[in-house]
């Protein structure tokens, strides 16, 4: 209890800052943890509407950058759509075109770099599209399909337009989809559906349950998209409001197939791990996205105001931004977008753009990717080693560095840089080719070894076989008892409850046997099947997991073997239980030497070989506890069940013991100091 | 051993040969057919394996190279090799215990309805083409059994690409061929309970055998020992040449390689691309393989009963 109350101070500490001021931005490290990183972006200047010379911006919603760079902005409030040049002067304010024609809180607009803007008028249900100087082009209309249904409420408040003209609208609670419009207006349909989401047991509620109840049940019907984007490679990312799901960002390709690839630590979703604490709870909820150089594209997260930049494979790259009141900070940030390698942000409580650009940590981190990306290994390498100096704790340089040294043919440093960026993938990969250098350069040597250990095998087994032939009856010594027993456990076991052939002394030998050589194995298993973070190796843990269950199991089926009439002392249980734990022994070291030559794509014989342990421990345990109570097979597995149910029993006492104990231990001190502010 | 000793020992060895002549004769028959049709091939396979031969050229001597060259330069052929260890490692045994088990339990019936039993049992491994009926299940849009079943019931969302999903191949495998394994192994096991003498049983009845278990492990097993033997060798080549159904369920070669084995490794390189030498050493690979399981599993067997 006392170390669970102290793990638990641990996570505070540990959690997700919760409120980042600019200087606390943070990476993911392979294990889930925030790691402090140094600042990717820097504040470049904030704008509002009163510097901006049109007076102060209500409610402005939504903001786009043209690939010329000019920036246009929907100004919800005053109903007006502000478009400007590359240096944020407003070059021209459109609020009426057409011939006194108004827009109605338009919510949504997106420049298309060939002079046209496209505005959604949500208000007025329609798209307005207009040029840059305020003239009047045309309007889209609400759309006309057999395809929607009739409570169909078009709305629209986010677009894109992509190469061709044509056009991509999000609609308040639409939830089939995208709209999508030719160029010449007419409704196409609908793409990149989000997938329904139920589990089977509502499923089933929902098959037996009649008409009516079916009709009052809460519908399974798909989120709906919040905002969108076009990347530069056209194709179109899109944003979810969904709490805890995986894929709050897609990027569509043609036919509406999410295309995403999440081969980071984690799934580009932003904040990750222990959501649950702090002021803010929850994952993170992205409400827009904005694609970027070389398939990189950055996220902006409502709930914490935080900007999530990931490269085109998912890996988190950097994070910045965050709620707060200092200039480099947001109130409710609304929309994203990139100016060349600055970034814009939209806030739409205070009305003011924030304008962030690239500190050289960040510069260099986007030059290493685009670099790799255009397959500019040196460059790209040159550029990771100085993230490197800046910020030693980033696994992506590492892996980014690996994968040069890879192209370049040097196997062996590359092993090193994908151990230290965390990426088995890679690591195997690199592992794999070196190991065809060594045994290529080798062959001859190793299949001298290999033939020279056979040959010794074989005649070891010759000899043993002639020195026990004839023998109808072996006499085993106190050491060879528990490797006998493994291999014939009814003898072994009966040799040990009536012939005084087990030690306690070896048993707890064998216990304390399994203990080191798990340490071992945590500590030595090959990076391929090694999971275990070493920040965190606590040989006392495995101790605890290992003689505490022992303990617990001896314990219990003690107990229970009392009453059930049982012939076993409690001597004989931590004997058997023990000897049980052999195989565990005899499978161990091998399989960690073993792991330590695998790549990822073989590790299956490792797992299989720790199935092999565990199915034959329980094997021999169960024919221990059969032999050692002299009880039938059905009572036996009866027995063991029943022991394990004991074991939770024996352990919420001892919890509730022990909270009890903390209680009255508070307590007594409360009284102590009452009576001590007292007298 | 001096040399007149050996002499000696010649001499005698000669003589018994003339004494029993006439048990060699009868011997011939099979033993020439064996030699030339299962020894010999086996051999000149070995020799050929340390040559390049391209069944056009006269074969060229390489030595060790191709091993070599399986063991290190060979991606596939480790793919391959995990893949067989793996599908032995597991169906091997299941399958094993599993024809005992239904043959088992398939002779405790009554003899028309064991009659029954026994064929619906065997049917799979004897029908031709049986991978149909789990193309049908495993078929990788939305009308396949599996997938229709999962997605009706909300399991999954989308049709699961079952045979040209990496993950999922050598499961599926693995399935098929436990259920196509009660094979001739399972006929075996049940003559040798047809054979297990009844009186034996009394007798332990009457020495103390306690329980079921006891009787299975000290009478029935033993007493079906070579059934044993010999369904462990069947089982065992079989479960290291599996290839027809990865050929016919995944495809050959299967995506990404995932479910070759090294049996479908040894027809690309024997039937396809015609190099000999190396898929005698492929070959050659196997049969060592196969040779030291069969050892292992023969020494295991003759622990049986104690």
């Amino acid at each position: 209890m006392l170390t669970a109350m102290f793990t638990a101070f641990l996570l505070i500490g540990w959690s997700i800052p919760a409120f980042a001021s600019p200087a606390e931005t943070y990476t993911y490290s392979f294990w889930g943890k925030p790691v402090p990183a140094p600042e990717p972006y820097a504040v470049a200047g904030v704008a509002n509407g009163i510097d901006l010379g049109v007076g102060a911006l209500k409610t402005p919603n939504d903001l786009h950058v043209a690939a010329n760079g000019t920036i246009v902005l929907a100004d919800t409030g005053n109903n007006r759509v502000l478009v400007m040049n590359k240096e944020m002067k407003v070059t021209r304010v459109i609020d009426r075109f057409h011939t006194n024609d108004t827009f109605n809180g338009p919510e949504g607009v997106f420049h298309d770099g060939k002079g046209q803007i496209y505005v959604a008028d949500t208000g007025n249900r329609r798209i307005v599209v207009v040029k840059e100087d305020g003239t009047f082009v045309r309007t889209i209309g609400e759309p006309k399909s057999p395809l929607l249904r009739n409570t169909f409420q078009y709305t629209p408040v986010k677009l894109a337009v992509d190469r061709a003209d044509r056009i991509y609208v999000v609609s308040k609670g639409s939830y089939e989809g995208i709209l999508e419009f030719e160029s010449d207006g007419r409704f196409d349909g609908f793409v990149g559906t989000n997938k329904v989401k139920f589990n089977p047991i509502d499923l089933l509620w929902k098959r037996i349950s009649t008409k009516t109840q079916r009709s009052q049940m809460e519908q399974f019907i798909p989120l709906e998209f919040n905002n969108l984007d076009i990347g530069q490679d056209g194709f179109i990312f899109t944003t979810t409001s969904e709490e805890d799901s995986d894929q709050p960002i897609k990027k569509l390709n043609p036919s509406g197939a999410d295309i995403l690839r999440s081969k980071g630590y984690f799934p580009p979703k932003g904040d990750t791990g222990n959501l649950m604490l702090g002021s803010r709870r929850g994952s993170s909820i992205f409400v827009d996205v904005t694609g970027d150089v070389s398939g990189m594209y950055s996220g902006l997260d409502s709930k914490r105001g935080r900007i999530f930049t990931y490269d085109k494979d998912g890996n988190m790259l950097y994070e910045f931004g965050g709620l707060g009141s200092q200039q480099s900070n947001f109130r409710t940030p609304v929309a994203i977008a990139m100016q060349g390698e600055q970034v814009l942000v939209l806030d739409r409580d205070i009305g003011r753009i924030t304008t962030l650009a690239p500190t050289r940590y960040g510069s260099l981190i986007r030059e290493a990717v685009v670099n790799l990306s255009n397959g500019k290994v040196e460059a790209s390498t040159a550029a990771w080693s100085k993230v490197l100096q800046l910020n030693a704790n980033y696994d992506i340089a590492y892996s980014g560095i690996g994968k040069s040294l890879l192209k370049k043919g040097e196997n062996r440093e590359a092993i090193t840089y994908f151990k230290l960026g965390n990426n088995r993938e890679w690591y195997s990969e690199a592992f794999k080719r070196y190991r065809k250098e060594v045994v290529q350069s080798h062959f001859g040597t190793i299949v001298l070894i290999a033939a020279i250990v056979i040959a010794f095998i074989a005649f070891a087994v010759k000899w043993g076989g002639r020195r026990l032939a004839g023998q109808y009856y072996e006499e085993v010594g106190m050491l060879r008892n528990p490797f006998y027993t493994m291999i014939h456990p009814f003898n072994g076991f009966w040799e040990m409850k009536y012939e005084h052939k087990g030690r306690i002394k070896i048993a707890l030998a064998i216990l304390f046997a399994l203990v080191v050589f798990l340490i071992i194995k945590q500590q030595y298993s090959g990076f391929v099947v090694n999971f275990s973070n070493p920040a965190e190796w606590n040989s006392m843990d495995t101790l605890k997991f290992v003689v505490l269950p022992f303990v617990l199991w001896c314990v219990a089926n003690w107990s229970l073997t009392t009453l059930m009439d049982g012939e076993g002392k409690f001597r004989e249980i931590v004997m058997a239980t023990a000897y049980a734990l052999m195989p565990f022994l005899v499978i161990y070291l091998p399989q960690t030497l073993y792991s330590n030559v695998i790549t990822q794509n073989e590790a299956s014989f490792y797992y299989l070989l720790d199935g092999l342990a565990l199915v034959w421990f329980i094997w021999l345990l169960f024919v221990g506890t059969m032999t050692v109570h002299q009880y039938t097979p059905s009572k036996t597995v009866a027995t063991m069940l029943l022991t394990l149910v004991v074991i939770g029993i024996m352990l919420f006492l001892g919890v509730l013991f022990f909270s009890m104990l903390q209680q009255m231990i508070s307590f007594a001190i409360s009284i102590f100091r009452e009576l001590s502010f007292r007298y | 051993m001096s040399a007149s000793h050996l002499k000696e020992r010649v001499r005698l060895v000669w003589r018994d040969m003339k004494k029993y002549k006439h048990a060699y004769v009868l011997l011939a028959p099979y033993f020439i057919i064996f030699l030339t049709f299962t020894a010999f091939p086996v051999l000149m396979s070995v020799a050929l394996s340390f040559t390049n031969f391209n069944m056009l050229q006269s074969p060229e001597w390489v030595g060790w190279s191709n091993y070599a060259k399986l063991f290190v330069n060979d991606d596939i052929f480790l793919i391959s090799l995990k893949n067989t260890l793996l599908f032995a490692a597991i169906t091997g045994p299941i399958s094993y215990m599993a024809c005992f088990l239904f043959a088992w339990l398939v002779n405790e019936l009554p003899p028309k309805i064991r009659a029954i039993m026994t064929l619906i049992l065997y049917a799979p491994s004897i029908s031709g083409n049986t991978y149909l009926i789990w193309q049908l299940i495993f078929s990788g849009d939305s009308y396949g059994f599996a997938n229709s079943f999962l997605m009706n019931w909300g399991f999954s969302l989308e049709p699961i690409q079952w045979l040209q999903d990496t993950k999922y191949m050598l499961v599926i495998l693995m399935i098929v061929q436990l259920w196509l394994s009660l094979g001739t192994a399972f006929l075996a096991f049940i003559a040798g309970l047809q054979n297990v003498d009844p009186t034996l049983y009394e007798a332990g009845a009457i020495d103390g055998v306690r329980n079921r278990w006891q009787e299975l492990w000290f009478i029935t097993l033993p007493a079906m020992r070579p059934q044993l033997l010999f369904g462990a060798v069947i089982q065992i080549a079989s479960s290291f040449a599996v290839a027809e159904i990865s050929m016919n369920l995944v495809g050959f070669p299967s995506v990404d390689y995932a479910a070759n084995t090294i049996v479908t490794h040894l027809i690309d390189y024997g039937t396809i691309r015609f190099e000999m030498g190396y898929s005698s050493a492929i070959a050659t690979v196997l049969f060592a393989i196969m040779l030291l399981t069969n050892l292992i599993t023969q020494r295991l067997l003759r622990k049986v009963g104690e």
